[in-house]
């Protein structure tokens, strides 16, 4: 078990709804559990001959006697991708049961609200729904930690994705802002990007005459690490960071920093402060 | 190739000192660590904008360290002085008169002698003899140094030994070990070694003579910077006295005094002389041929680009 009872009963009151209206979805909230579609009032439209009688608003003829039949809106179940990023970078920060965790929560709300969906590492884990659905989730989860030869590219599943898109990662690309647009190539799918960060990336502990070797593709740096380079380091991250949040923007998509160090609750309480989930 | 005044045993232990002075610090440094780091991009980033200058700051590689060994032993090479020969052959003509302090003369010598294949010594007092030739080995020239004597006459017959010397073969670099100031000499090189006498002797003295003593003393002292005189002369079949100085009591106005007396007896003929001295302390210091010949200037140079270098590349980034 990822999730310990507690967090899990914690996540079950965590409501799931979208950010905006697109075509196929409404905005709604998930709180029923009931599974197929709803359907939502919309609007009256006059009554044509042949037109099913049973959608005749008989109170509105017996008020004014006009015919006029009720439409409604056919709520669909979204559906969505969960891209998780395990590559190098994750393991090397030690952060790979941190973002194991919060990826977990995540599928774990979506699953909880019948939403069905996809899990996405370098390659197409395979598709969810329900109670059987988090079960085997969490397997596959704990399988895909375990595989230090992931990468984040979205080159090569793109035409495996639904229209929207969950990205759990540390978002950091060696190619910098470039290599990131490059690889999250995500088109015009509704897309959430959950940055995850720990202590070893916001605040390293390295000092002195030092080789660094980079976890994605070993290129070696020989610096000597004082507070002056750390303060660099600082400002460079967050000017990358900066710019993935702007990227972000321009796509309509959206951007959240996670601290992995953080419990769960205070996860969701800067995520969801209103206890609703929005993607 | 001599290296002015050292040995090559004493410039090889300088030069394994420092080699071993470097390579013992280089193990004993603290060792680079190795971090595994999610991205170098952001610390590449910090590093480009936190460039500093710290001359050996990364000295930690095995690059670094040759690099610094090979601009430490080409310091120690360049401050040396080293002297280049391009011929083999070497005449060492050493002045015996009382104006070379023979010591040092010989300590040139036997440096030039251990360092050079074939040498030959000529000395030249009064006499000139040669006391080895190009054929004599490294041990029978440098036992023939021990047999040279000084001299106390300031009279040498060093153009003629520097005549002869360069008389022996066409390649022969003349080296004159002396402490006279060498006029109108061609391919030959000079080691100063002046003596105390040397040093008095040297001081410009305008010496009044009638005509022909002015030409005796001129011929005399085989000197015309030494001497400047009030007259021209027109005898030159003046017979030169015969007058012996002794080093002990060398002085100029003794040696003019002595000089007169010497004339007056031999001539019968009584002159009055005096001694004015011309403006002071113009000296004799013609730098020696060697020193231009000398290499150090362009490996100190050497040094400056090589450090420059290793200034460059750490910047860069491929040495720490």
């Amino acid at each position: 078990m990822i999730l310990s009872v507690d967090e899990i009963n914690m996540l079950s009151g965590i409501r799931v709804g979208l950010r905006e209206k697109v075509a196929g979805n409404a905005v709604m909230d998930y709180n029923s559990r009931s599974v197929g579609g709803n359907l939502e009032f919309e609007d009256y439209q006059q009554y044509s001959p042949g037109e099913n009688t049973r959608h005749i608003d008989w109170d509105r003829y017996m008020r004014d006697s006009t015919l006029v039949v009720r439409k409604y809106q056919q709520l669909q179940r979204p559906e969505f991708s969960v891209i998780i990023d395990l590559s190098a970078s994750i393991a090397a920060a030690n952060k790979v049961e941190q973002l194991k965790r919060f990826a977990s929560t995540i599928c774990f709300c979506l699953l909880n609200r019948g939403i069905t969906l996809k899990l996405h590492s370098s390659r197409n884990i395979g598709k969810y729904q329900g109670k059987h659905g988090w079960q085997r989730i969490q397997k596959d989860i704990e399988v895909l930690s375990t595989d230090r030869s992931n990468t984040l590219s979205c080159d090569n599943l793109c035409s495996d994705l639904f229209k929207n898109v969950i990205v759990v990662s540390d978002l950091i690309f060696s190619g910098g802002i470039d290599e990131f647009k490059e690889q999250m190539n995500l088109g015009d799918r509704r897309c959430t990007l959950y940055s995850i960060s720990n202590d070893f990336d916001l605040s390293p502990k390295l000092s002195g005459n030092l080789k660094l070797i980079d976890s994605q593709n070993s290129k070696r740096l020989n610096c000597l690490v004082n507070d002056r380079m750390v303060e660099q380091y600082h400002k460079a991250r967050n000017t990358y960071f900066k710019s993935i949040e702007n990227h972000c923007l321009r796509m309509n998509w959206q951007y959240r920093d996670i601290n992995a160090e953080d419990s769960i609750r205070d996860q969701f309480l800067s995520i969801a402060p209103n206890g609703t989930l929005l993607f | 190739m001599i290296f002015n005044g050292f040995t090559i045993w004493f410039v090889s232990l300088l030069a394994l000192i420092g080699t071993a002075t470097i390579i013992v610090s280089h193990f004993l440094k603290a060792r680079q660590k190795t971090a595994v780091v999610p991205t170098i991009l952001f610390w590449q980033q910090a590093y480009e904008s936190s460039k500093r200058n710290i001359l050996f700051g990364g000295f930690s590689s095995v690059l670094s360290m040759l690099f610094i060994l090979l601009i430490m032993l080409m310091f120690l090479f360049g401050m040396l002085k080293p002297v280049f020969y391009p011929i083999k052959k070497i005449a060492i003509v050493i002045d015996t008169s009382c104006t070379t302090d023979i010591n040092l003369a010989i300590n040139y010598a036997r440096s030039l002698i251990v360092q050079n294949d074939k040498c030959s010594v000529i000395s030249a007092g009064k006499d000139i003899t040669t006391h080895s030739s190009f054929d004599s080995n490294i041990s029978t020239s440098l036992a023939a140094l021990n047999l040279i004597k000084p001299s106390k006459s300031s009279y040498s017959s060093l153009y003629q030994a520097i005549k002869e010397a360069k008389s022996a073969s066409k390649d022969t670099q003349v080296v004159v070990l002396t402490g006279q100031p060498i006029l109108n000499t061609s391919n030959v090189q000079v080691f100063s070694c002046p003596s105390e006498i040397t040093e008095i002797i040297n001081e410009p003295m305008k010496l009044a003579f009638p005509d022909h003593f002015a030409l005796a003393a001129q011929a005399y002292c085989e000197s015309d910077k030494r001497f400047e005189f009030c007259e021209e002369t027109s005898r030159a079949d003046y017979v030169l006295p015969d007058i012996e100085v002794s080093a002990a009591n060398w002085k100029v106005p003794q040696f003019v005094e002595l000089l007169s007396k010497k004339i007056e007896s031999t001539t019968g003929i009584k002159y009055r002389t005096t001694v004015e001295r011309t403006s002071p302390a113009q000296k004799t210091s013609k730098p020696p041929i060697a020193y231009k010949m000398s290499l150090h200037g362009f490996l100190l140079i050497a040094v400056l680009i090589l450090l420059l270098t290793e200034i460059y590349l750490f910047r860069k980034g491929v040495i720490v």
